[in-house]
């Protein structure tokens, strides 16, 4: 026990969490898991903060309204009835039929808000037949975090997020794809700043990027009101995830009725949204079948993109539901940017009719699934010279018709778990910068060799509608601007006095030879 | 880039010919080191018909992985007899070699920035390949024939130093061996003068004169009177590098910086290799405790890749280094160079391989190290050594300090190749 007390004041509860959360492994299949310590996860946090809310009605003399649903409700809290509370699932932690009064708890709490319908486990734990001990000492580690100790901190978001890359790590290649690493949904929103409106994600995962925009809302000072959440998001348990990630944090979202196939199932048929964010599956191949969704609505005006990879699906089904003004930023493989036949005459499309507004390349290893380089498109429904008012900023953008700015990040990023690389603070705040101020201010825009270039559209198609970045931007040959006349000094010098001290070591040697014996003669 | 380069693919032509008739064995491949070596790929089972086969004065190049390891793995195959490469890679020559000589193209595509280039154009493919039309985009430029000559006389004169730098290296090397063994294992070293007036014959080494010989119970051998037993720990400190809080993480480390941080690659087999460093900068090296280099230290490896050893002499140009986890400093209190050929013998070597424990990593402990037993030879004995031992250690150390430099100047002439026209 000691030893224990020890280890904790070195770790942040996110880890020490993680750590007791991998003692239920073995006993639980993992992929399984996670969906067992975030629904604990939830529940706690769920039951702090109606404790919290409760507290606060009785200070203010409002005892008879303690049971009453709305009274959470409207503070966006979700109303527990007694059997759903924290504290009852502890008291009866030891008992063997724990796992039944936890599913039961769950159960009680999406019964009872509406806007959890399909969000937590369902009859889940009981099922897993877990192990009563493991499942008690998991309860007890979770029980000892405080949720409502440090409120700016949103510590329930942290743990959240740490859990889920966490696990997105763990199941790694093949799996772990309900997750996109942060500082990439981070670059994203800081490009296309998704303040106001419908924000879209059609193949949603855990609900990340939600997450980030209102993230960025925040940290730009606007008003979380001012936007509405479209989602949709076809494995189910990762549809659920979604949910509780997003209803923990009080964030409202119209994800489905139901988990589906965005492709065969659309969720949102007539949405228009001013932003999207996705990280579709990549290259996803046999996404319908031959003679399926051939006269789909949302490839109007286009070819119909090709079995073998949904890309271009994808792609389409992003521009179809953009409204006027939509801006959408989405990570693809780097093989939709030069693909051809099908997709090279729907990608000739889209730029001659100016949708393409950046393409940034991005370096590897950012993924947890994939060490591929991915490329994050922006796709932009108006490109004429319009003013807008951003909550802490004016945005005068410039027209930009027939014109695509090209970056390259390959070279950036930092170290990040030891195999991985992210981006940091800094360089998303300067790649952001740089974009925003071709978009806006053409004057005070530099084209920089192997970082970005603004190019045209008669380039592009010159290039016969290649949109691999390193076609425009521009390569130095490094060896043009040695120094040659300098090193060839300093080389001289250097070598000079090494013949030198050879010189005299090889003297040295001959005399080691000879008084051996063994005289070497030149 | 400027207008006077030439697209690549008007100067080469690519071959394609297969080994249908299944007539030459001798399979090859490329390394990421651009050196083109004998195969070692397991071929059992395959249909070894479809392979290419490569000629005297072609080249070979892979381009499947060019933007994941930003290094296009290619050479000249130079060799009268042809030989077999995988279909993986991509065999080509120059369309005339009135034009453009094999060779020259062969230092076109060594230069650091053709491995940044093939890099930098992989953007557009799922794996960071490139395809054989966007190597053909590559730009070159063509001189002349006889300044294509003079240019690669100037390499290969640079190329051929180095070559004989390291077989010179290499025989240093084994003649402080050699003499080592001569004196310490089979211990026919020189007599001295008072010695000689006991012996009968000067000529011969110690034992063979008859020199003194008694019992040692302790290493279990006859060995010269007067000679005594030690154990590593009396006869040297044996230190560990600082593993605490503050061992650098990969945000501490530089290019290039005040004090170097070794890592397993610079501790090779035969010595110090300083052709990849890092360094960690002033600040941090002042935060890190023991573990910091002396003039005559040893480094031994301990963690991973066992028992390799370098020897720090006030040759070595870097005057400030530390070793990492996976080595340990044995610093000598007995002449430091005698104390090196003994950890470099092979009797040394087989004894510690009965010491490596670990299941996963092999590892060295220092226990273990501390009581392996050595012979101390009379002072004269391993004075007169010393003498020889550190001209040979000093000379090879000089050497390399060369090599390093015509490494520095071969790359600065391939650079140099985008000034012709």
């Amino acid at each position: 026990m000691a030893k224990q007390a020890k280890a904790k004041k070195e770790k942040s509860i996110e880890e020490t969490l993680w750590d007791s959360a991998n003692k239920l492994r073995g006993t639980v299949e993992s992929s399984e898991y996670k969906h067992v310590v975030l629904g604990l996860i939830f529940l706690k946090f769920a039951s702090d903060k109606f404790e919290d809310r409760r507290k606060e009605l009785i200070a203010d003399g409002k005892e008879k309204f303690l049971e009453m649903k709305e009274f959470y409700n409207m503070s966006n809290i979700f109303y527990l009835p007694e059997e759903a509370r924290w504290s009852f699932v502890i008291e009866n932690s030891k008992q063997a039929d724990i796992a039944l009064k936890i599913d039961t708890a769950l159960h009680t709490i999406e019964k009872n808000n509406p806007s959890l319908k399909g969000a937590l486990p369902d009859n889940y734990f009981s099922r897993l037949n877990m192990d009563v001990s493991k499942l008690a000492a998991l309860l007890d580690t979770i029980n000892n975090i405080d949720t409502t100790k440090d409120k700016e901190q949103d510590i329930v978001g942290r743990v959240y997020e740490y859990f889920l890359s966490k696990f997105a790590i763990a199941e790694g290649k093949g799996k772990g794809e309900f997750y996109t690493p942060k500082s990439i949904v981070n670059l994203i929103a800081e490009m296309i700043e998704p303040y106001r409106g419908i924000i879209y994600d059609p193949a949603c995962g855990s609900g990340g990027m939600f997450v980030q925009s209102i993230k960025f809302i925040e940290n730009h000072h606007g008003n979380k009101k001012e936007i509405s959440i479209y989602g949709q998001e076809y494995t189910a348990t990762t549809y659920k995830l979604a949910k509780m990630n997003l209803a923990i944090r009080g964030i409202s979202a119209n994800l489905g009725d139901v988990p589906a196939d965005t492709f065969g199932k659309d969720q949102h048929p007539d949405l228009k949204a001013d932003f999207i964010m996705a990280n579709p599956p990549f290259n996803q191949k046999d996404w319908r079948a031959a003679d399926e969704l051939t006269d789909d609505p949302r490839w109007r005006g286009y070819d119909i993109p090709p079995t073998s990879n949904a890309n271009y699906g994808w792609i389409l089904n992003m521009v179809s539901k953009l409204s006027e003004n939509g801006v959408a930023g989405f990570i693809l493989a780097n093989g939709a940017l030069s693909g051809g036949g099908t997709e090279y005459e729907i990608r000739k499309k889209l730029i001659e009719n100016d949708l393409v507004e950046a393409i940034v390349i991005l370096p590897q290893n950012m993924f947890y699934t994939t060490g591929i380089s991915v490329t994050l498109w922006i796709i932009n429904k108006n490109k004429k010279e319009r003013i807008v008012q951003l909550p802490d900023e004016i945005r005068n953008y410039r027209k930009r018709e027939d014109e695509i700015l090209f970056m390259d990040l390959r070279q950036k990023g930092i170290p990040f778990e030891k195999k991985y690389t992210q981006f940091s603070e800094k360089e998303i705040v300067a790649i952001a910068k740089n974009y925003h101020t071709w978009q806006t201010d053409l004057k005070s825009y530099q084209n920089i060799p192997e970082f970005c270039y603004g190019a045209t559209k008669s380039e592009v198609a010159a290039k016969d509608y290649s949109l691999v970045p390193s076609k425009y931007i521009e390569f130095v040959n490094r060896d043009e601007n040695i120094d040659y006349e300098h090193k060839m000094l300093a080389l001289q010098k250097e070598i000079n006095q090494l013949l030198q001290e050879e010189a005299q070591s090889k003297e040295d040697l001959l005399n080691v030879f000879k008084e051996l014996g063994y005289e070497i003669k030149l | 880039m400027k207008s006077s380069y030439k697209r690549l693919g008007d100067f080469i032509k690519e071959i394609n010919i297969k080994n249908s008739d299944l007539k030459i064995k001798n399979l090859v491949g490329v390394s990421i080191e651009k050196t083109l070596i004998k195969s070692v790929a397991n071929t059992i089972g395959t249909d070894m018909s479809t392979y290419k086969i490569i000629k005297k004065n072609q080249l070979a190049c892979k381009l499947m992985s060019v933007g994941r390891d930003e290094k296009l793995p290619v050479d000249l195959y130079t060799d009268e007899n042809p030989s077999i490469i995988s279909a993986a890679y991509y065999v080509f020559e120059p369309v005339s070699s009135d034009i453009l000589l094999p060779e020259y193209l062969k230092m076109w595509l060594f230069r650091k920035e053709t491995d940044r280039y093939v890099g930098y154009v992989s953007g557009g493919d799922v794996r960071g390949g490139i395809s054989w039309e966007t190597f053909s985009e590559m730009p070159i430029k063509v001189p002349t024939i006889e300044k294509q000559q003079e240019i690669i006389k100037e390499y290969n004169i640079i190329q051929n130093r180095i070559t004989l730098n390291n077989q010179l290296i290499a025989k240093l090397e084994e003649t402080a061996q050699t003499i080592y063994k001569q004196w310490f294992v089979d211990f026919e070293f020189p007599i001295s003068d008072t010695e000689a007036l006991e012996v009968i014959e000067k000529q011969k080494g110690y034992k063979s004169s008859g020199g003194k010989m008694v019992w040692c119970e302790e290493l279990d051998k006859e060995v010269p009177g007067g000679w005594n037993v030690g154990t590593l720990s009396e006869l040297s400190q044996m230190i560990d590098g600082d593993r605490g809080s503050n061992y650098p993480n990969s945000n501490d480390f530089f290019e290039n910086e005040y004090c170097l941080f070794l890592n397993a690659s610079n501790v090779t087999k035969s010595g110090f290799n300083f052709s990849k460093c890092q360094f960690i900068n002033k600040e941090k090296d002042e935060l890190l405790r023991k573990g910091k280099l002396q003039i005559n230290d040893i480094v031994l490896t301990s963690r991973g890749t066992v028992g390799n050893l370098a020897f720090f002499s006030d040759k070595i140009r870097y005057k400030n280094i530390r070793i990492n986890s996976g080595m340990l400093i044995i610093r000598p209190k007995i002449e430091a160079s005698y104390l090196f050929s003994m950890l470099n013998s092979f009797e040394f070597g087989k004894a510690i391989e009965n010491y490596i424990s670990g299941s996963a990593v092999p590892q060295l402990p220092i226990k273990d190290l501390s009581v392996i037993k050595i012979l101390i030879p009379n002072k004269l004995v391993m004075n007169n050594f010393s003498k020889i031992g550190l001209s040979l250690f000093r000379e090879i150390d000089i050497i390399k300090n060369q090599n390093q430099k015509l490494e520095e100047l071969k790359e600065l002439l391939l650079g140099r190749m985008v000034r012709e026209n």
